[in-house]
């Protein structure tokens, strides 16, 4: 599960960092915070100019062909085309999804585990249980995914998605409880969080 | 004794040195060891000139493949300085354990406590002006460092300590006069 926790907690940073360029004064500071009930505190507390910074050095050597971020990244990544899916089809599928109106998506029920990803109004939910005290929360509000979608080819918009989640979405990214531990990453202008 | 005596034999020149400068930083580093006391003060701007007449060797630093991320340093030092003073960048708490990272006056600051009795202290500040100095040194077309301008990015630390460490018994401190 930590496992987990940091490969979710990096995805969003990683997101996050794409979307650095767009948003402006009205998310200008990362926050995360880890919490372990051992003990252990983090806090973390950058500015999204700083993030912007570590990306450009990262995508410089980022050497896996399926995302290429290429020399000019404004925040639109484009997938290699032996990825299983485009983002051509994404979006195409996406579009039948919003049609739908509410549903749920995906259902897994293995042993102790089960996730669901599922549609209730304008947002989509995404819920991984463990073991009955370790979750995962994620709400992605259907703007996310419509300006995520909304560039050409094979291209995401990631500055766009990420200030559309800025302004709509309370700034939360993510929310943990993995029993022991708890992480939160948020996005706003302040500082201190 | 010996070391009292090395020690003092290595202040002298720096002493009789002192008009010359009078202007300029030394870089003082000092280790205690047990009955060991090592202290080398390093005038910077004699360093400076001495590098002048080095060989050419001495005068580059080929930084390989580091010299990719040099020029990023001062996108760095930009986002940095934009932050306002005193915000905690980073802080762990661990059990006894405190880490620290924050910006004050100009410069990173760094602060490991391990807190519990004899536990390690170590405290590091790096200053902005010497990181953007740094990045000057720098010579995209040949890849290296001038050694000139590194000492010339020491420089331009203010007075203080860079690097102190208490470990135990041990004290490691590199500062600036």
């Amino acid at each position: 599960m930590t496992r987990k926790v940091l490969t979710l907690a990096l995805g969003a940073i990683l997101v996050l960092a794409a979307g650095t360029p767009a948003l402006g004064q009205t998310a200008e500071w990362i926050h995360i915070r880890v919490t372990e009930d051992e003990g252990t505190n983090v806090n973390v507390n950058l500015p999204m100019s700083l993030i912007t910074v570590a990306m450009e050095i990262a995508q410089q050597h980022v050497s896996d062909e399926a995302m290429d971020f290429g020399d000019d990244f404004d925040g639109r990544i484009s997938f290699g085309r032996h990825h299983d899916m485009e983002v051509e089809d994404l979006r195409k599928m996406w579009q039948e999804l919003r049609d739908a109106g509410d549903a749920d998506y995906v259902q897994v029920e293995d042993g102790d585990e089960t996730v669901n990803i599922y549609r209730r109004g304008e947002r989509v939910f995404i819920e991984v249980d463990e073991d009955g005290d370790e979750k995962v929360r994620m709400q992605v509000p259907f703007s996310v995914v419509d300006v995520l979608l909304d560039g050409e080819g094979n291209e995401l918009n990631l500055v766009g998605a990420l200030n559309e989640m800025a302004q709509n979405n309370d700034g939360e990214v993510l929310q943990v409880n993995d029993g022991d531990t708890t992480v939160r990453i948020w996005i706003d202008d302040n500082p201190q969080g | 004794m010996f070391l009292t005596k090395v020690a003092a034999l290595t202040l002298l020149p720096v002493a009789l040195m002192g008009g010359v400068v009078a202007n300029s930083s030394i870089m003082l580093v000092e280790v205690d060891a047990d009955d060991v006391h090592i202290m080398v003060p390093v005038p910077l701007s004699l360093a400076q000139v001495a590098v002048a007449f080095a060989p050419d060797e001495a005068k580059y630093v080929d930084v390989e493949e580091a010299g990719q991320y040099i020029p990023y340093l001062a996108d760095f030092v930009d986002a940095l300085r934009d932050v306002p003073e005193n915000v905690m960048l980073v802080e762990v708490i661990d059990g006894d354990d405190h880490v620290q990272v924050f910006l004050e006056d100009d410069n990173l600051r760094v602060s490991v406590d391990e807190g519990h009795d004899r536990g390690a202290t170590v405290n590091v500040r790096v200053p902005l002006a010497s990181v953007a100095a740094m990045v000057d040194a720098y010579d995209a077309d040949t890849n290296t460092l001038r050694t000139s301008r590194l000492v010339g990015a020491l420089r331009a630390a203010p007075s203080g300590d860079l690097v102190h460490v208490i470990d135990g018994d041990e004290e490691v401190r590199i500062r600036m006069w």
